[in-house]
């Protein structure tokens, strides 16, 4: 190894543990606002269990509301993490390297937020527990007929693997960060967690063939959780719900909300802790084509969705299609937040396909923010017209979110970006080792 | 250092634990501790003594879901002359002379939202002891059995009785 | 630490780890241990049944009280009463919510200060009465007795009381009264009664503006009539009306008349009879087809069917007689009575016991008496002219005049706001007493419940104690006593076994044909209603004459037409909604003279234009006039003046959409014949396997039962009663108006109008389905619902964890979700006498709560269970019998008081069972295309052997 590449290792490490260095002011204000939010989700939480879910807007006919959006959306967000660590580490997409850390810890983060929804949306929370297979005095196990058990299973098994996943992608890093630990306990605590690794051939042999494992394990699970998720809706009889290409368009949407989440994230990153000669444009740039891409597809599944309805020549579907694109006289209806949808989602970011937007940084944090939006949407949207227009006239009804809903969101958000922002400060935010590698 | 920080850690988590067991315990004896009844009424004498069948006094057994609790005119049909002189028994007039209605503390109970009926066991020929043990052989009367959703379900299948929710879930 | 530490210390903490166990401290029930033992028969919890008459409204029908441990948890019709066989009303289902009706007045009261109330003990309120009796005679006033209508030996106690202690017993006050019906009888027949009319016998009906479904005369009874005459004679309905009601959209045939255009109908048939009436309006198509807005062709197409008929019946009543041309009309139809030969089906032996029932124009002079000053003590009882009479009358004001106020009332009402003293009622399942409902007919009130509520009484226990303080002579320890020695005189020794075993006692009447005579020609004079929009009051299915208001359970339930739970409304025509362009809510200012009233609107279809509704149950004090020829009340308020306030607000309003959307919920004939045909196979079996219904999953397989449930739509009235039965016997909450606003009803089986008829409507009844293929039950993911051997969709409540993705997956949405704690619980902050209805239910409505159905936490799914609990108690007695559950031993509270008997409950595995001959004729299911298998089935009637007697159940 020549003398500058290893003065460029060590520049290297400096720069990205520079990011573990004392936090600014600023730091520590984020940090409030998104504990404050996540104690105030927490609370209104805490004050719905105690007089009941009739203090959220959901009502017969719509059951289900911003809860399960929310589910649905941080189950979204947290793909991009495994797809962009496993999958593209199977390709060997460069860019990957870059991303592959904050995206698999946003991923670990997001799940453990969605994992709550479900909670929070039970009417009787305290007897969760039913719905895990255990030995029980009643002689009775779940259902397992029902999505929402395999749900369980889904979400549980995604968590563990990419969080086993993550870590087994630290330990190198953390070996590194305990060479550089300037206290007693953050030596102790990473000496503890690096395993004792220092890098001998052996280890590096050992780690790759596990991590090349875990990658090939973790792959598959890209495509199933979010399969699993899109089954809750097309395994029933809805119209808006009961339909075949749920399970790849919620792959798809999924993904698409991913990767924006990580731009949404890394921009900032990248700018407050100066990575932006290690995370360069080109880098970015990846992470735009694939927005465009999965864009497109989510976009096709928004037709396909129409062609099926009005193909199936099924009444209940189209009319429910119909009203989807253009709600009822009276007010109230959920039309705007359909074209919304479809100009955040598709529309927008077609500008992708000029490469000025996207290698422009800015344009792309912009964009990112608006995928947000729109996927956000479009949960709502196929969870919430659908229920409000069903089978029976009669029976059709609206549905407003009440603030105790809205607080919950807010509070999602909230533990979301604490679990982030503590992560930042505590460990290595890129993968050195693998950005090394890219330097020899 | 690792070693003796991580053993502190262990003992803590441990002992915490046994804490909790603790006090679960003492909730427990709480929670199951024999009530006390307005009158100290001996399942044993009347049963071992006196010799009366269970139906003598619980009249519904075989009538209803309930088996009733014997009217107060019911125990002073003998206890206007018998054992007139111990206190407990003066209690009990006592109630008769001022019309008050005695409030047993229950033992055995089945939730609100389940449904028994003593007339279906009964007449199916099921001892009393299946479900209140050896109460006859009781000064004072405790929950012998569980009486959880294991117990009644493994007995119905046992005998293959109906195992429908709806059987027992109202 | 080694090892083994490690796995001793792992053992002790998963050993504590189950410890964990949460039930409530034993020993904290208690098991009371009653003085005596129960009467012979009866076990504790056990229900029982005590025979009772209802006394929500005039009819007088029949009640068996259900009663567990001396509390009434349940009424139902009497089997083989005369008046409603087995069936009870809405109103009738809803009796029992007022007795534990939170507003009832629980003490007598007396008026302390402006407005102000103190409670206070009987013995003080009779010498505060006593006091202003002596007063009056010293100013040398007249003591006045107001009562509603009152029926039995009351009637004899306050005669007897009145003359002993000098009071004035007046004509009494009822808001429907009849004065036009009874004035014109008088007339042509000289009998001025209102005969109770023979529709079973008739096979062809013309109703003009009579509302026979809701309040005229004996509604249940007609219900059944019509019903059982559709199924016998083939009855042909045709209702004539001048507005829009349940009766027209529920006849055969709609026919919109103008406002008080009756009479130029009815000459216009007279004439087809070949009879002209002297005075009548011109009989000639033209003229005719002018004054009605009828085409010629309708009028000639009805008098055809008329003249056709084997045994017409024509019955004028409701709004039509109250109007302007009100007598004329009611005198035609008289005279088409006659000359259509009518008369035998005009059962004047049989008629409506009115006792002194008087008119407004008794109440006008009452009024103007009071305001001479002439008024001394004022005794008020069960009416509330304040509230109800014509607004112009200004009698509140008027009965301040009176000296001294004395109410009889349940609850606070307009009157006993104005009185000095209100001394509180006992319910009728707390007394004795007698009703009745038409001549001849005696129904047996009894004290069901085992110990009063509250410190009431009844009125005739208060005229005799007031007899005895005021004459000090006593003859009868109680009004009990008093009714036994009355009925003894009156039936003689030996009446009371019967008496109290069928709970009434009918003489032997025999019909005496009325002849018609000629009338004076100026009664029959008509005045055209002038134009400009016109403002009349409709009687009400759900409040009568608003007497039924202040009870939250009837307020709970959707009224029949526009689906409005809770609260007021006035109903536009679609025409005056475009001019005005209103929508559902908007504020309406309604002004007549010096009366005006802001409403919100109600777009009702088929509503002619220019005409408006206000319920009359909710209208309140109106500016009606009193027809100066018979004294009955003009409902009709011509030239009213409308105009848009700007605001607007939310009407609970249940229905989601006026329109089925052609989505074939309401089966039309074409389809019927589609499936009636037998070519797919679903109807040899309880569930199909037609070609449209090939599934991957086997099929239900079951042993002894199928639990299946028919409704006849042509028979089914929309009257409400099934809803009002569904929640006395499931315990369903009472969620109140705001969570009404946002969706959140919890009635288990509701009643879905659907406007796509040109000239009608169409209304199905929506329960769960009970599906062989539930799209409920596989979604659940701790199995609180699922499929049970019997082919119910049980719903175990406490299993339950609150998904709700049942009730998403629901196609009929037909579960409801606990949102709240909607489980009766005593509050004590809300036992206000009277005021809006609070959204959790109020003490002591706790007490109206079947033992045999849970009580549903907050947090779990509900549902429609076929009444699951009266299949178990059925199985329990054929058990006992040692054989299987039969035919007719199982009927749901819905299909038990149904006035039509359009529900038939059985066992469609039973191939004998009613259910299953109806499934084999071939029916329609609702979205069958989904293959989920429904086990309701619908048909638009007739059903076979359509007269079954209710089970044991009703005489046990």
């Amino acid at each position: 190894m020549t003398e500058q590449a290893i003065e460029q290792h060590h520049r290297l490490e400096r720069d990205i543990l520079a990011a573990m260095s004392r936090p600014t002011g600023w730091y520590w204000v984020a940090l409030g606002v998104s504990i404050a939010a996540f104690l105030m989700g927490m609370g209104l939480w805490l004050y719905m269990i105690l007089t009941g879910m009739g203090v959220a807007g959901i009502n017969n006919p719509v059951g289900w509301g911003v809860f399960i959006v929310d589910f649905v959306f941080w189950v979204g967000i947290a793909h991009s993490g495994t797809l962009i660590s496993a999958v593209l580490f199977l390709f060997r997409a460069r860019f990957r390297s870059r991303f592959n850390r904050a995206a698999e810890a946003m991923t670990i983060f997001a799940v453990m937020t969605a994992g709550l929804f479900p909670l929070i949306h039970l009417g009787r929370v305290w007897f969760a527990y039913w719905l895990f297979p255990y030995p029980n005095n009643h002689l009775i196990w779940p259902n397992f007929k029902s999505p929402l058990v395999w749900d369980v299973f889904a979400v549980s098994t995604y968590l563990t693997v990419s969080a086993v996943f993550w870590y087994v992608g630290l330990i190198p890093d953390l070996a590194i960060a305990r060479r550089h630990a300037k206290n007693k306990i953050q030596m102790w605590a990473y000496r503890v967690f690096s395993l004792g690794w220092v890098g001998s051939v052996q280890q590096w042999k050992h780690y790759n063939k596990l991590y090349g494992l875990l990658a090939c394990f973790a792959t598959p699970l890209v495509v199933s959780v979010h399969s699993v998720v899109s089954w809750d809706f097309a395994m029933s009889v809805i119209p808006g719900w009961h339909t075949t290409i749920f399970a790849p368009y919620f792959v798809a949407g999924a993904i698409l909300s991913g990767c924006a989440m990580v731009i949404t994230l890394m921009v900032p990153m990248r700018k407050i802790f100066r990575l932006e000669e290690i995370i360069t444009v080109k880098h970015f740039e990846g992470i735009a084509q694939m927005l465009l891409l999965t864009s497109l597809i989510v976009t096709y599944s928004y037709i396909v969705e129409y062609a099926i309805a009005f193909y199936s020549g099924n009444t209940y579907e189209i009319s429910h299609f119909v009203y989807r694109l253009l709600g009822a006289e009276e007010p109230g209806h959920y039309r705007y937040a359909y074209w919304v949808m479809v100009a955040c989602n598709s529309v927008i970011p077609l500008l992708l396909f000029f490469r000025k937007v996207r290698t422009s940084i800015p344009a792309l944090f912009v964009m990112s923010l608006f995928v947000n939006v729109g996927m956000w949407l479009e949960r709502f949207i196929i969870i919430v017209t659908s229920l409000a227009r069903d089978f029976d006239p009669y029976a059709w009804g609206l549905y407003k979110p009440s603030f105790v809903e809205v607080g919950i969101t807010i509070g999602s958000f909230g533990l979301f970006f604490t679990l982030f922002l503590l992560f930042c400060k505590t460990l290595p935010v890129l993968a050195i080792t693998e950005i090394k590698e890219e330097y020899t | 250092m690792l070693k003796r920080l991580g053993a502190w850690a262990v003992y803590a988590y441990f002992a915490l634990f046994l804490a909790i067991i603790v006090a679960l315990g003492s909730y427990w004896n709480y929670l199951y501790a024999t009530p006390e009844q307005p009158i100290a009424f001996p399942h044993k004498t009347h049963v071992q003594v006196v010799n009366l069948k269970c139906d003598n006094c619980h009249l519904y057994t075989d009538k209803g879901r309930q088996a009733g609790i014997p009217s107060v005119q019911k125990c002073m049909e003998c206890h206007q002359a018998v054992k007139t002189e111990s206190p407990e028994i003066q209690k009990l007039t006592k109630y008769w002379e001022e019309n008050r209605e005695i409030e047993w503390a229950q033992i055995h109970k089945v939730p609100e939202y389940v449904y028994f009926s003593h007339k279906r066991h009964v007449t199916k020929g099921i001892p009393c002891e299946t479900c209140h043990g050896q109460i006859g052989y009781e000064m004072v009367v405790h929950k012998a059995k569980s009486l959880s959703m294991g117990f009644c379900v493994t007995c119905h299948r046992q005998n293959n009785a109906p195992v429908d929710c709806y059987t027992c879930h109202k | 630490m080694n090892r083994r530490d490690f796995l001793k210390a792992v053992g002790v903490v998963s050993g504590g780890a189950v410890v964990a166990g949460c039930e409530p401290k034993k020993g904290t029930y208690k098991a009371i241990a009653p003085l005596f033992p129960l009467p012979e028969g009866r076990a504790p919890g056990e229900p029982y049944y005590i025979r009772t008459t209802c006394t929500e409204c005039p009819a007088g029908c029949g009640v068996t009280v259900r009663v567990i441990d001396g509390v009434p948890i349940k009424l139902e019709g009497t089997p083989g009463h005369p008046v409603n066989d087995g069936s009870l009303c809405v109103r009738g289902q809803a009796g029992i919510t007022r007795l534990y009706n939170p507003r009832r007045i629980q003490k007598p009261m007396r008026r302390k200060g402006a407005d102000g109330w103190e409670e206070i003990e009987w013995e003080q309120a009779y010498g505060d009465i006593i006091a202003a009796v002596k007063r009056s005679r010293q100013e040398g006033k007249k003591n006045l007795y107001l009562s509603g209508r009152t029926s039995g030996m009351l009637g004899r106690l306050i005669d007897e009381f009145c003359q002993k202690t000098g009071f004035e017993r007046l004509p009494e006050y009822e808001v429907f009264d009849y004065a036009t019906l009874r004035r014109a009888n008088e007339l042509v027949f000289s009998i001025r009664e209102v005969p109770s009319y023979n529709i079973a016998a008739s096979d062809f009906l013309l109703t003009i503006g009579a509302d026979v479904l809701q309040t005229f005369g004996s509604p249940v009874s007609q219900q059944k009539q019509i019903a059982r005459a559709k199924r016998e004679n083939g009855l042909k309905w045709v209702h004539a009306e001048p507005h829009v009601s349940l009766e027209g959209l529920q006849a055969h045939r709609r026919v919109a008349l103008k406002p008080g255009s009756e009479p130029h109908l009815l000459s216009y048939l007279l004439a087809a009879y070949g009879k002209s009436v002297p005075g009548a309006p011109a009989a000639d198509a033209p003229s005719v087809s002018r004054a009605t807005g009828v085409s010629e062709d309708v009028l000639r197409d009805l008098a055809q069917q008329l003249r056709a008929a084997a045994r017409p019946l024509v019955i004028a009543g409701g709004v039509s007689l109250a109007g302007e041309n009100g007598l004329a009309t009611a005198v035609l139809c008289a005279q088409l009575q006659s000359a259509g030969g009518m008369l035998t089906r005009l059962d004047f032996s049989r008629s409506l016991e009115m006792g002194r029932v008087g008119t407004l124009k008794d109440l006008q002079a009452l009024s103007e008496r009071l305001e001479k000053g002439q008024g001394g003590v004022l005794f008020i009882a069960r009416t509330d002219p304040a509230g109800t009479a014509p607004e112009a009358m200004r009698f509140a004001e008027k009965m301040e005049k009176a000296s001294y106020r004395v109410a009889f009332a349940d609850a606070i009402s307009a009157t006993t706001e104005k009185c000095d003293l209100v001394l509180p009622l006992s319910h009728a399942l707390e007394s004795a007493g007698d009703e009745v409902p038409r001549k001849g007919l005696r129904g047996l009130v009894q004290p069901v419940i085992e110990k009063q509520l509250h410190d009431t009484k009844t009125e005739g226990d208060i005229l005799l104690d007031l007899l005895d303080e005021m004459t000090a002579e006593r003859e009868f320890r109680s009004f009990a006593a008093f009714l036994k020695q009355q009925w003894r005189e009156a039936y003689g020794p030996g009446y009371e076994p019967q008496f109290s075993e069928t709970g009434y006692r009918e003489a032997s009447a025999k019909p005496a044909l009325p002849a018609a005579r000629p009338v004076p020609p100026e009664v029959l004079k008509t005045a055209a209603l002038p134009e400009g929009p016109t403002l009349v009051l409709t009687p009400s299915v759900r409040y009568f004459d608003g007497r039924s208001r202040n009870l939250k359970l009837l307020n709970e339930i959707p009224d029949p037409l526009t689906t409005i739970t809770y609260g007021e409304w006035v109903s536009v025509s679609e025409e005056d909604a475009r001019d005005l362009k209103l929508r559902d809510g908007d504020e309406l200012e309604i002004a007549a003279d010096s009366w005006t009233r802001v409403l919100p609107a109600k777009i009702q279809k088929h509503l002619p234009s220019g005409v408006m509704m206000v319920d009359r149950g909710v209208a309140g004090a109106c500016p009606t006039k009193v027809d100066p020829a018979t004294g009955g009340e003009i409902v009709w308020l011509t030239g009213v003046r409308v105009r848009r306030t700007g605001g607007a607000v939310k009407l609970p309003v249940m229905s989601g959409s006026p329109s089925q959307h052609g989505r074939g919920i309401i089966p039309d004939p074409v389809h019927l014949k589609k499936k009636g045909d037998g070519h797919d196979g679903d109807h040899e079996k309880g569930h199909g396997e037609g070609h449209h219904n090939l599934t991957l999953y086997p099929e239900q397989e079951y042993k002894d039962y199928r639990w299946a449930m028919a409704i006849d739509l042509d028979a089914c009235n929309a009257c409400g009663a099934c809803v009002a039965a569904c929640y006395v016997e499931n315990n369903i909450g009472m969620t109140g108006r705001d969570q009404h606003l946002r969706g959140r009803e919890m009635s288990w089986i509701r009643i879905e109008p659907f406007y796509d008829r040109e000239d009608g409507a169409d209304f199905l009844p929506m329960l769960c389905q009970q599906c062989d293929a539930a799209p409920c039950e596989a979604v659940c993911p701790v199995f609180a619902t699922y499929h049970n051997p019997e082919g119910l969709n049980a719903q175990i409540y406490n299993r339950c964890v609150g998904t709700r993705y049942c009730a998403n997956n629901c196609p009929y949405k037909v579960r409801r979700f606990n949102w709240f704690d909607y489980r009766p619980r005593r509050d004590p902050q809300l036992r206000q006498p009277h005021g809006d209805f609070t959204d959790s239910i109020e003490m002591p409505m706790d007490w109206v709560s079947n033992p045999l159905v849970s009580l549903r936490k907050r947090g779990v799914m509900e549902k429609c269970t076929f009444c699951v609990q009266r299949i178990r108690e059925a199985r329990d007695h054929a058990k006992d019998k040692g054989r299987k559950i039969e035919e007719g031993e199982v009927i749901p509270a819905c299909a038990q008081t149904c006035p039509s008997e359009a529900i038939i409950f059985g066992n469609s595995l039973d191939p004998d069972s009613r259910v299953a001959k109806i499934i084999h004729q071939g029916t329609h299911r609702v979205f069958e295309e989904l293959g989920t298998r429904p086990a309701v089935h619908y048909v638009n009637g007739p059903i076979p052997d359509a007269h079954f007697k209710d089970s044991e159940r009703g005489e046990a």
